[in-house]
């Protein structure tokens, strides 16, 4: 395909932007469901740490237990990350 | 012995002797050019990592006499000649022939993607995945440029190999160009690398025309964190994808996620620390003579170099009208929280666009830190330009 006609150049241009917008945005989804399903993982790390800690841990009188479970919980999280 | 005739055929056949040849004067033009080059390589800055070696090949290349660079050797090989092999070049060539098998190879684009990959955060660009559609947007340089091309006189190949000028990306311009149009190579890159480092000057007119006050003020939110494991698996999974959508960006997608994953994984700094530095420099110096010496008097000083410097720069232009076209429809459909002057960080010139887009919005407002948003689109704009290129390469490469 070495001389190509008008024609033909304005269908391979349009057609080369056509794929590299589908490929980017294929790509996208991939990393957009990607991002979703470590979102999800990390919930669930964080839940079964914060239950796991809870049974461990006794709310100090006058102290609501679910704040405390919360800050267990966000503590287990930051020694996992770290 | 006849010392005034030994000492007349020693001047007649010296370098200073061929100037007086017929055509010897372009090689004087080669020299100037190359002279200007090293100017605006060294007193102007002008991507000089690149800039003074293809500058110094050119005029390595250009001293007659020299025999560094052999183009009719490479004609022969590029025509199919069978007597021409890498090894007929390494006992034939220059030294400069001997770098330039690297270029012919496909390597040195390569390693230095490499380079790039390993040097590169992708994080905001997981963390923001819908900028990707800004550096899909700004490829539309590419692909008007071919066009352009076309419309121009250029065959398919070398169309293609000037369109890629407007994805702003030096290793992808001379691989492709390599591979459809190496006559063309010392042009290509000249316009390439010249107008990446014009970046802060073609840019931000174009960037107030499309945009508004009112826009080029969003504060975007600051992007959520991005773990480790994603930024592992991004590599992998972009290399999976990419190729096997379009296999002929093996070379490069492969090697710039490779790279990049040298960084991300944590175990192999050593390897990442080489590739980022050594490596990249090695390569650097090779590629960048080797381009240099291909600007032959005979090649450069024609009118189709002119075609393409000014192709180059349309490219260029429109790459960036692209990408703000993005960002400004970005604007509208989430209703004002995307700032548009990330779109113009589409073009792959990482990370001068992305400063840019941060320079331009800090003007309109001071408050405004817009470099790590506008780093999404940049680092997708090299991925849209290997896919780009790996279009191209498929449809023209043969």
């Amino acid at each position: 395909m070495v001389n190509i006609s008008v024609g033909t150049a304005l269908l391979s241009a349009v057609l080369g932007y056509a794929v590299v917008f589908l490929g980017i945005v294929f790509l996208m989804v991939v990393i957009i469901i990607m991002g979703k399903a470590m979102k999800n993982t990390q919930k669930k790390n964080v839940a079964k740490a914060a239950s796991s800690d809870l049974g461990s841990v006794t709310a100090p009188k006058g102290v609501d237990p679910k704040k405390v479970a919360a800050l267990v919980a966000a503590i287990a999280e930051m020694e996992r990350e770290g | 012995m006849d010392i005034l005739g030994t000492l007349q055929k020693l001047a007649l056949e010296s370098g200073f002797g061929q100037f007086f040849e017929p055509g010897g004067w372009k090689y004087l033009v080669m020299i100037a050019i190359a002279c200007v080059l090293l100017y605006l390589g060294i007193g102007k800055k002008f991507e000089p990592l690149l800039m003074v070696g293809i500058a110094f090949g050119c005029l390595l290349a250009n001293l007659p006499g020299s025999e560094m660079f052999h183009q009719e050797l490479w004609d022969a090989y590029i025509a199919g000649d069978a007597g021409i092999t890498f090894t007929t070049i390494i006992h034939e060539g220059g030294l400069l022939d001997i770098f330039y098998i690297g270029v012919k190879a496909g390597l040195y684009p390569s390693l230095i993607f490499m380079g790039v990959g390993a040097m590169t955060d992708f994080g905001p660009l997981i963390a923001n995945p819908k900028s990707m559609l800004m550096g899909a947007a700004a490829q539309l340089g590419v692909f008007v440029a071919f066009f352009g091309a076309v419309l121009l006189g250029f065959t398919g190949p070398q169309a293609a190999s000037i369109g890629i000028i407007g994805g702003a990306d030096g290793p992808t311009a001379i691989f492709l160009t390599t591979m459809l149009a190496p006559e063309l190579l010392g042009p290509i890159a000249i316009a390439a690398y010249s107008y990446m480092a014009l970046i802060p000057l073609i840019q931000p007119p174009i960037m107030k025309a499309l945009t508004t006050e009112k826009m080029r003020q969003v504060k975007m939110e600051q992007s959520r964190p991005v773990s480790k494991t994603e930024k592992i698996l991004f590599p992998i999974i972009v290399a999976g994808v990419v190729i096997l959508l379009l296999p002929s960006t093996a070379p490069l997608i492969g090697c710039l996620m490779f790279g990049n994953l040298l960084r991300e994984c944590g175990v192999t700094d050593r390897l990442s620390d080489t590739v980022q530095n050594a490596m990249m420099n090695i390569v650097t110096i090779f590629l960048a003579t080797s381009v240099g010496a291909t600007m032959g008097a005979e090649r450069f000083l024609t009118m189709q170099t002119i075609k393409i410097i000014v192709l180059g720069l349309i490219a260029f232009a429109i790459s960036t009208v692209g990408g703000l076209l993005m960002g400004d429809l970005m604007y509208f459909l989430s209703k004002g929280k995307i700032n548009p002057l990330i779109g113009s960080a589409g073009v792959s010139a990482v990370p001068m666009a992305a400063r840019v887009s941060q320079d331009v919005g800090r003007k309109s407002n001071p408050n405004n830190y817009l470099l790590m948003h506008a780093m999404g689109p940049n680092v997708a704009g090299v991925i849209g330009s290997a896919i780009a290129a790996g279009f191209l390469l498929s449809v023209f490469g043969g």
